[in-house]
């Protein structure tokens, strides 16, 4: 995976293999074989064409014997930043619901900005509450948006 | 539908009342910054400004609402120059020279250009609707599902050019991207498929998930992972374009004018089509395409033109038949109609002075735009000098604000982080992006299209050959395809699937 | 004159409240006493600016007034509003949340495919207007009258386009119905809406529609109709004869109305129920909808469950007829 060449194999592999279950699943679409275009036909296509770059892509990859290039995965740290900055992404998105948009939104800001800079802890809660208010204020209540409110219900 | 010079200057003379100005500076305020703001559109906007019909009279209700349309448009491409989120798929062509500008501490003269280029063609499709709607409005009526077909496939094809050098990454992505809109529903029968029995996934994939998905948060991510203190140079290199690059984007500005305004008469493909259009168009025609995705400031100037003039079009065939090209525009329409006039070639006849003091208020509206977005280009572009830390969180925000309010569905926002992910790796594996969008953005039409045309041919596939508008699609389609492959297999470039950018 | 300045009163206001924001609008304070309480939401199951988002628009203020709270309109679109329906359905039944809804999509989904909710889910408040559908060919077609295109279709199978929007619509359920009754093939080709239907009408690639009656009265000029599938003649254009008239038996056309979840309590739907009939009673009100192609109704609680009640059973027979061809 380390090499470009590399990726490209297991990226071709993974994409062909996806485009085998999405011919299995358009096969299983159910629909009148009479239609001038029948259900299916689109799928299938699109199945077939992923199929068919997916593989091509590996086995081009895999001929390739020129100079290779190198993938620029990120790093322990990198790779650490990206996964807590992801995981505060999914519990952002999760609790938008039974916290409301607006109170979440300030713990979200303000737990970003604090992770990536563990500095700027004072501009981390002001921007915060900041974002949270303009969420209420101009999303919420001027322009009338429908996000979930949560515990502001009432 | 009949032009005189009496009555244009009658419409300046009724759209220069004060009251009307200050309809007119109204919408476009509001315009800009429903443009800017993430999660509301022209059509929301205008939606919820609906009610007001009440209370102001006719001329200036709708002056109002075409000024919000319009005014939308210039202000769409600031965050996608600025921060990479295209709020509307509109914009994408923008980001992809209009974020590297930005990131080369440039996003000053793109912001500029960009509300330069929009006024110019904004004015000039205004012309053209000015003088010559009666002649095409017909234009409008001769596209059926054959045509628009033979469009949306000519559309697919700039795949070839969007994907650079790695053309079997560039089909790959838009196999990927036509894949994510055949989930859920068909869009004509309702049928459901692809969903492996998951209701949600029932409404389908908004290609706005996909686009702020693969734009935005992949982006962010980047800068995560790089630990960025700021997402771009910190030199920033002036404030404005110099004339020298406005003289360079003058022929730009003129040919996405021409491609933004046809197109921008034909319902349904507007304005995401017209700019992909433009930006090809202007790649074609440059004398160093290579510099394209690289900050070429044309790149920004032709699709931010082209989706100015296609609104501009866009009142053709609103006005000529009531027929709306777009969302915005039939919200636009359900005013005129709250207000009792039928638009159609009656409104002409019966209501002159309406008609073209609303035509003569958009003149105007053009104006007050480039006054009101120039001298905020400066502070846009500030926008550049806030550390990433504290921006980083607040893109993702205006990320989940606007992916949720496509359908207000917490499912699509969701959808927008998977692809976040399936971006940041395609961007480590150098998989091109826009082919992705590209499909996604025009595969709807392209099967309802397909679908409907082969029920009128009762099957037969020759229905795109055999009616001139269609067959000249089909042929420049074809020809773009042969000479992608026809490049590919001359240069014998064995690092094809390698990679497509040199830094 | 004077209208224009209250316009300009207005702008002004709109301006400061750009520049200063809101904060004074706060819609729950008041102890709960009767319904409603709190502010309403008005749910929207298509895209803002369309058919069913403009009445929405247009009823809030005046819902407003006579409940004495805040509506607002919430969009949950997709899946030709079997989305919005389907979160209708699984909403808390206490009066605060309603939709608007369309006979017979709120039967023929069902029918189709599992969508997530059931029409006896669908509890029908007030259903305030009709829309009749017709069958219309363009002005310039040689086609001059029913029995002229009835017997083109007959002579050639297939080769009739009518165009409609949707599949597993009343507009496909009335060409399907119109087929059998001639005993023709057609060609049914369906349209993700009615204004692209209506432009590719236009544009004369089809032979000819099913069209909605507002539809039909935007381009009255440009469209000739060939008969109404109504019972009596569309008021609004009286010399068109129906087609019962000319011996096809159909009724078709689509009803639009505001349903609430099922469980929602008897009171609270009275209330509802009251505020909506007052708007409906409303000759303003009346006057527009006329004015706009549509015939305006005024269908309570009772009336509609039972109304909706016998359009499934109605559809239900004719959707399995259409199966079994």
């Amino acid at each position: 995976m380390r090499s470009q060449r590399r990726g490209d194999i297991v990226a071709g592999c993974f994409i062909a293999l996806l485009g085998a279950v999405v011919i299995i699943a358009a096969s299983r679409i159910p629909g009148d074989p009479e239609e001038r275009l029948p259900p299916r036909t689109l799928p299938y296509a699109v199945g077939f064409m992923t199929l068919a770059g997916g593989a091509g892509l590996a086995f081009r990859s895999w001929r390739y014997r020129g100079q290779d290039l190198a993938i620029k995965w990120p790093d322990r740290d990198g790779a650490l930043r990206i996964a807590v900055n992801l995981l505060l992404l999914v519990l952002y998105i999760a609790l938008i619901e039974p916290l409301g948009m607006p109170i979440v939104t300030a713990l979200y800001v303000a737990a970003a900005i604090w992770y990536i800079d563990r500095k700027r802890i004072v501009a981390a809660l002001l921007t915060g509450a900041g974002s949270g208010v303009v969420v209420y204020y101009l999303f919420i209540k001027l322009l009338e948006l429908q996000f979930p409110l949560g515990l502001l219900q009432r | 539908m009949l032009f005189s010079w009496d009555l244009l200057i009658q419409g300046f003379a009724d759209a220069l009342t004060w009251s009307n100005l200050l309809w007119a500076f109204v919408g476009c305020l509001v315009g800009t910054l429903i443009g800017v703001l993430p999660g509301i559109g022209p059509s929301a906007g205008i939606a919820i400004l609906l009610p007001l019909t009440t209370m102001i009279p006719p001329t200036s209700g709708i002056i109002m609402m075409a000024a919000i349309y319009y005014g939308a448009m210039y202000g769409g491409s600031t965050t996608a120059i600025v921060v990479n989120i295209p709020g509307e798929a509109s914009s994408v062509p923008t980001c992809i020279d209009g974020y590297e500008m930005a990131k080369q501490g440039r996003a000053g003269a793109a912001l500029g250009i960009s509300a330069i280029s929009s006024f110019v063609a904004g004015t000039l499709g205004l012309v053209g609707l000015t003088f010559f709607a009666p002649l095409l409005a017909n234009v409008a009526l001769a596209f059926g599902p054959p045509e628009y077909f033979a469009l949306m496939f000519m559309g697919l094809s700039l795949v070839i050019s969007l994907s650079g050098r790695a053309l079997l990454k560039g089909l790959i992505a838009m196999s990927l991207g036509l894949l994510a809109s055949l989930i859920g529903q068909n869009p004509l029968t309702g049928a459901v498929r692809l969903t492996f029995g998951w209701l949600d996934l029932m409404a389908g994939v908004s290609f706005i998930s996909v686009i702020i998905g693969l734009f935005a948060i992949s982006e962010v991510m980047i800068n995560v992972e790089a630990a960025a203190t700021l997402i771009y140079e910190t030199k920033i290199k002036g404030w404005m374009p110099t004339w020298k690059e406005i003289r360079q984007c003058f022929g730009a500005m003129l040919r996405s004018t021409g491609i933004g305004f046809f197109l921008g008469l034909l319902p349904g493909c507007a304005p995401a089509v017209t700019t992909f259009i433009a930006y090809d168009v202007e790649k074609r025609f440059s004398k160093t395409p290579e510099r394209f995705g690289k900050g070429a400031i044309e790149g920004v100037a032709a699709p931010e033109g082209a989706n100015n003039a296609t609104t501009s079009g866009g009142f053709v065939p609103l006005f000529a038949f009531g027929l709306p090209t777009g969302p915005a525009l039939a919200v636009l329409l359900g005013g005129l109609m709250m207000y009792g006039l039928q638009p159609g070639p009656m409104l002409f006849q019966q209501n002159p002075k309406f008609v073209w003091a609303v035509i003569a208020s958009m003149y105007i509206g053009n104006v007050i735009l480039l006054v009101l977005n120039l001298p905020l280009v400066g502070f846009w572009a500030r926008i550049a000098l806030i550390p990433f830390p504290i921006l980083g969180p607040i893109i993702i925000l205006c990320c989940v604000i606007g992916a949720y309010s496509i359908r207000f569905l917490m499912f699509d926002v969701w959808i927008t982080l998977v692809f976040g992910v399936i971006g940041y790796l395609m961007r480590k594996l150098s998989f091109p992006i826009a082919p992705m969008v590209l499909a996604t953005v025009l595969a709807p039409m392209l099967e309802t299209s397909l679908q409907q045309s082969l029920l009128i041919s009762l099957g037969s596939p020759f229905i795109f050959f055999t009616r001139p508008i269609a067959a000249f699609f089909m042929a420049l389609a074809f020809l773009s395809i042969l000479r992608g492959i026809w490049i590919q297999v001359r240069t014998h470039a064995p690092e094809i699937a390698i990679d497509e950018s040199d830094d | 004159m004077k209208k224009s300045n209250v316009g300009m009163l207005f702008a002004l206001l709109f301006l400061v409240a750009l520049g200063v924001g809101p904060g004074s609008r706060t819609a729950w304070s008041e102890p709960a006493k009767s319904f409603p309480t709190r502010q309403l939401t008005y749910l929207v199951c298509f895209d803002p600016g369309g058919q069913s988002d403009r009445e929405a628009r247009r009823q809030a203020p005046l819902l407003e007034k006579f409940l004495g709270q805040n509506v607002i309109i919430d969009y949950k679109i997709g899946g030709g509003g079997a989305l919005g329906w389907r979160v209708l359905t699984k909403a808390k039944p206490d009066g605060y949340t309603f939709a608007g809804f369309n006979i017979p999509h709120v039967i023929l989904q069902p029918l189709q495919q599992d969508v997530g909710y059931k029409t006896e889910e669908i509890v029908p408040l007030f259903i305030f207007h009709k829309t009749p559908l017709a069958l219309a060919v363009l002005e310039t077609s040689p086609f001059k009258t029913l029995k002229d295109l009835i017997d083109h279709a007959k002579k050639n199978p297939y080769l009739v386009s009518v165009g409609g929007s949707g599949a597993y619509t009343g507009y496909h359920m009335a060409t399907l119905r119109f087929e059998k009754l001639i005993g023709a093939k057609l060609t049914y080709v369906p349209y993700t809406g009615a204004a692209p239907q209506m432009t590719s009408f236009l544009g004369g690639h089809l032979v000819a529609v099913f069209g909605a009656s507002d539809d039909l009265t935007r381009y009255r000029d440009k469209v000739r109709i060939l008969g109404f599938a109504t019972d009596k003649r569309f008021p609004g254009f009286p010399d068109v004869p129906t087609l019962k008239e000319q011996g096809i038996d159909m009724v078709e056309g689509v009803d639009r109305g505001v349903a609430v979840p099922p469980g929602t309590p008897p009171d609270v739907i009275k209330k509802l129920e009251a505020a909506f009939m007052d708007i409906a009673s409303k000759p303003e009100f009346q006057e527009e909808q006329r004015k706009n192609g549509f015939i305006p109704l005024a269908i309570g609680h009772e009336e509609g469950k039972e109304y909706l009640k016998r359009m499934t059973a109605l559809y239900t027979e004719i959707f399995a007829e259409v199966k079994k061809r």
